[in-house]
């Protein structure tokens, strides 16, 4: 090698087959490249290059939670638009509740199981968890910030999973025909089966969405957390927020970021993400004796978006069904992400009402 | 021959008929289990043969067996 270089290499790796060559000007390094690259011996001859330490810039997160409230409950702006969703009644179809939780101590909550041999009460935590943020408490205390999106709506209880989180489906479509019923203006359903690429919504449910439109209520549901991002894998959004007639919501972090594990806008006719909610290290309320928990999942960022479709059927009442669904995407502040990932941004409360 | 659960879809169409295609559904060997007006579906049991009977009744838009859904296992670490 040293031969090929001319007796310039000034230092020489073996192992690597590299050699590199003291510092020369311009036109010397430029020819000197041609004439080894021309040789026949060497295979690339370049300019070498500088090298720094990859600095990883930790950034502090744009929310966070403090005594006073959530970080989600902050970012959807509940807080500010000073509505609590009285006057409106919704439908968390989950693994049931903890009906003894302190919290809800003292509210009026209807609750019915569609799971055959169990009760409402919920021993897995799920529903405890996404009911806590549609409608804990509007006040902190001392022991825990507000979570609550929409603290004063109706909460109806329908247990369609399973004290091990599983459900028929027939749980679940009784669950849906019991809220529609009952005339809850929102149903919120944190549930859902992976979709494959190109898969079509299944037209049960795509009807089950229409039929709720069709009676003043709208389907909120969690888009899935199937996706890998950090392998640049983005997994289809699930059933049945896939369909056009459902409200498919993505998970956010503190940074508003997309969430590493929430799905995307991979499928069209229907399987687009709609909004996106706070999805990641959302404290709600969890069955005791535990309390609270912290918890991630698209699970956590649906009844987030479910709270705010109350405060907006709140704020007028002709924003029912399919108008609902419209008012909610419009008014999602924008996000400097890909539609396919966040849909039309991060859904927002209304503003408050100037007096 | 195995009894499997089944969801029925009537037709936009036949809504008006409900009752008469919930019969129908019944006459080919379903056993229904729950009626849902608000939805337009039929949730039954039956065995898998009786599928394409059911498919071909006047008024029924899809049927298919019922599926399920899993919660994943309660975690910190697990998205849920």
């Amino acid at each position: 090698m040293s031969e090929a270089l001319g007796g310039d290499a000034a230092i020489i790796i073996p192992t690597l087959g590299i050699a590199v060559v003291g510092p020369k000007d311009g036109d010397e390094a430029r020819n000197l490249a041609m004439r080894l690259q021309s040789s026949g011996v060497v295979e690339s001859a370049r300019p070498e290059f500088y090298m720094f330490a990859t600095t990883e810039l930790v950034q502090a997160p744009m929310y966070a939670d403090t005594s006073r409230r959530t970080w989600g409950v902050a970012a959807v702006q509940a807080e500010m638009s000073g509505l609590t969703g009285r006057g409106i009644k919704i439908a968390v179809l989950d693994t049931g509740f903890d009906l003894g939780h302190p919290d809800f101590a003292g509210r009026h909550i209807e609750a019915r199981s569609f799971v055959p041999n169990e009760d409402v009460v919920d021993r897995q935590g799920h529903g405890t968890h996404c009911a806590g943020t549609i409608a804990g408490p509007g006040r902190s205390d001392r022991e825990r910030p507000r979570y609550g999106v929409a603290p004063d709506v109706h909460l109806h209880v329908g247990k369609v999973l399973d004290n091990r989180g599983s459900g028929a489906e027939s749980w679940i479509l009784l669950g849906i025909e019991w809220a529609i019923a009952s005339g809850c203006q929102v149903i919120s359903m944190s549930l859902g089966r992976p979709t494959g690429p190109g898969e079509a919504p299944d037209p049960l449910y795509e009807r089950a969405g229409r039929r709720a439109w069709n009676n003043d209520c709208l389907i909120v549901a969690a888009a899935g957390n199937e996706s890998s991002r950090q392998f640049r894998y983005i997994a289809p959004v699930g059933a049945p927020a896939n369909c056009k007639t459902i409200m498919a919501v993505a998970a956010i972090d503190q940074q508003l970021d997309v969430a590493e594990f929430s799905c995307g806008g991979v499928n069209s006719g229907g399987g687009e993400i709609d909004v996106a909610a706070p999805g990641v290290g959302v404290f709600s309320s969890f069955p005791m004796p535990q309390r609270y928990r912290k918890l991630a999942g698209t699970s956590m960022a649906c009844p987030h978006v479910a709270g705010l479709a109350a405060l907006w059927a709140e704020s007028d009442s002709t924003l029912r069904g399919a108008r609902l669904m419209d008012a909610l995407k419009s008014t999602a502040m924008p996000l400097n992400l890909p539609s396919r990932d966040v849909g039309h941004g991060l859904a927002t409360a209304p503003a408050p009402k100037v007096a | 021959m195995t009894d499997i659960g089944m969801m029925i879809m009537v037709d936009d169409d036949s809504q008006p008929h409900f009752d008469q295609v919930a019969k129908g559904v019944e006459k080919a060997g379903v056993r229904i289990r729950e009626r849902l007006p608000h939805l337009g579906t039929i949730i039954g049991v039956g065995d898998s043969s009786t599928m394409a009977a059911v498919s071909s009744i006047d008024g029924v838009q899809l049927v298919r067996p019922e599926k399920a859904f899993q919660l994943p296992p309660m975690s910190d670490a697990i998205p849920q």
